[in-house]
């Protein structure tokens, strides 16, 4: 069980999240907040500086902003820990933002319970636990 | 309450019994009197402009356009003494409400009132209305009451010579939109979509250099291999081994086909290691990812 950001004007999800090079084992523990409305998982460009990941393609990517227009941007490959499972080889694209934002990609695979009501939230996916 | 014949006001007048200062006598109409309008005025804010007071004789022609929907309060250039039997109604000569000029009128002049009357106009027409000083606009309706009374008029706008201080304050202060600004409001609509669809269209005249320029960071073998993909991808689309297939390439190698583009990356990591490739779907187009949600900063 989590519990949200009350901190936030708008409570949010968010977890502690380990982004790995899987090619250097190299990690980072960061920050993350999940995000349904996302399609990709995004990490913060100093993550990507600092783990040495290197480009593995683009993607096309639209967000919220007023002109809607798509833009390319380059994407990595991470494994990424949170909650006690472990996913492998997951697509990322990098921004300049302060946290994670955990996408679909992400949160597809496992079952996720909002509780915003109490502010808390659980993922569960015994499958794919890390230990 | 009998309404006064235009021959028993001028004499009234004459005899000093009811004060109209200055007095012209060819405002004496069959039933009452045609006021003039004086030289003060109070204009409601429209667009860019306050509110102000204006004062006539510095106004081009001494003549001011009252625009649509503009609130304007204005005094009559006579002062007006009325004896205990004798009180009064005010209102806009025909000529101005044919217009869709609009007097806040029908307010009874108490007996015993003694000073300029003050009258709220609004524009209601189509067109902005001038008014001029001097311009005969209001109409002044006196009646006889019954008797004398005791109680004449003592109020607090009482030998007024100006505006009350509250309504300087209201019109100089007031900050709400007015209805004539529904019009320029429209405009400013239409000019923002305009500078919209231009800025949108600048956009998408730029998108491609942004793109190209977004690509140039990239690294340099990188961007070869990405452009070497770009090159093969009909041939790749054509063939059935590759189509809907992950496929790398690395140092214009090409690497693959793989059901997943995790174990593609898997591959190449074992193979090369931490370095640079380009992983993609061979697939007509590409999707676009979405990140609909909204952050508050």
């Amino acid at each position: 069980m989590f519990k949200y950001d009350l901190k936030k004007r708008f409570p949010a999800p968010y977890v502690e999240v380990k982004v790995i090079n899987p090619a250097l084992s190299i990690s980072r523990i960061h920050r993350g907040k999940i995000d349904t409305g996302a399609d990709l998982t995004v990490i913060p460009m100093f993550i990507v500086e600092e783990l040495s990941l290197p480009h593995r393609g683009t993607e096309i990517t639209r967000g919220f902003r007023y002109d809607e227009m798509p833009h390319t941007v380059p994407s990595f490959f991470v494994d990424i820990e949170l909650a006690s499972y472990s996913f492998k080889n997951v697509r990322v694209i990098g921004t300049v933002r302060p946290d994670i934002l955990i996408g679909r990609n992400i949160l597809n695979k496992v079952k996720l319970i909002l509780n915003g009501k109490n502010s808390e939230f659980r993922i569960i996916d015994p499958l794919i636990r890390t230990s | 309450m009998t309404v006064l014949p235009g021959e028993t006001i001028l004499r009234l007048v004459k005899e000093g019994k009811l004060g109209i200062k200055p007095f012209y006598e060819d405002g004496i109409q069959p039933a009452s009197y045609d006021a003039r309008l004086g030289t003060e005025i109070l204009v409601s804010p429209v667009g860019e402009e306050r509110g102000e007071a204006k004062d006539l004789r510095m106004e081009k022609d001494k003549c001011y356009e009252i625009k649509t929907g503009q609130f304007v309060s204005v005094m009559t250039e006579e002062w007006f003494t009325f004896p205990n039997d004798i009180c009064g109604k005010f209102g806009l000569r025909s000529e101005y409400t044919r217009k869709g000029l609009l007097a806040f009128g029908g307010i009874q002049i108490d007996p015993g009132w003694n000073g300029r009357l003050v009258i709220s106009l609004f524009n209601i027409g189509p067109e902005p209305i001038p008014i001029k000083l001097g311009d005969e606009m209001f109409t002044i309706e006196f009646c006889r009451l019954e008797s004398l009374t005791q109680n004449p008029y003592r109020g607090r706008y009482q030998n007024q010579p100006y505006f009350p201080a509250e309504d300087v304050n209201f019109i100089l202060r007031a900050r709400t939109v007015s209805l004539a600004e529904i019009k320029p409001i429209g405009e400013e609509i239409s000019r923002l979509k305009n500078e919209l669809a231009l800025l949108k269209a600048e956009i998408s005249r730029v998108q491609p250099e942004v793109k190209a320029l977004a690509i140039q960071r990239l690294p340099f073998q990188f961007r070869v291999d990405m452009e070497k993909f770009n090159e093969i991808k009909i041939e790749l689309l054509k063939n059935g081994k590759y189509r809907g297939k992950f496929v790398a390439i690395y140092r214009g190698e090409l690497i693959g086909p793989e059901e997943s583009e995790e174990r593609l990356n898997m591959v190449i990591n074992e193979k090369y290691g931490n370095v640079p490739a380009y992983i993609s779907k061979v697939a007509e187009e590409e999707e676009i990812a979405e990140f609909s949600s909204p952050e508050l900063v």
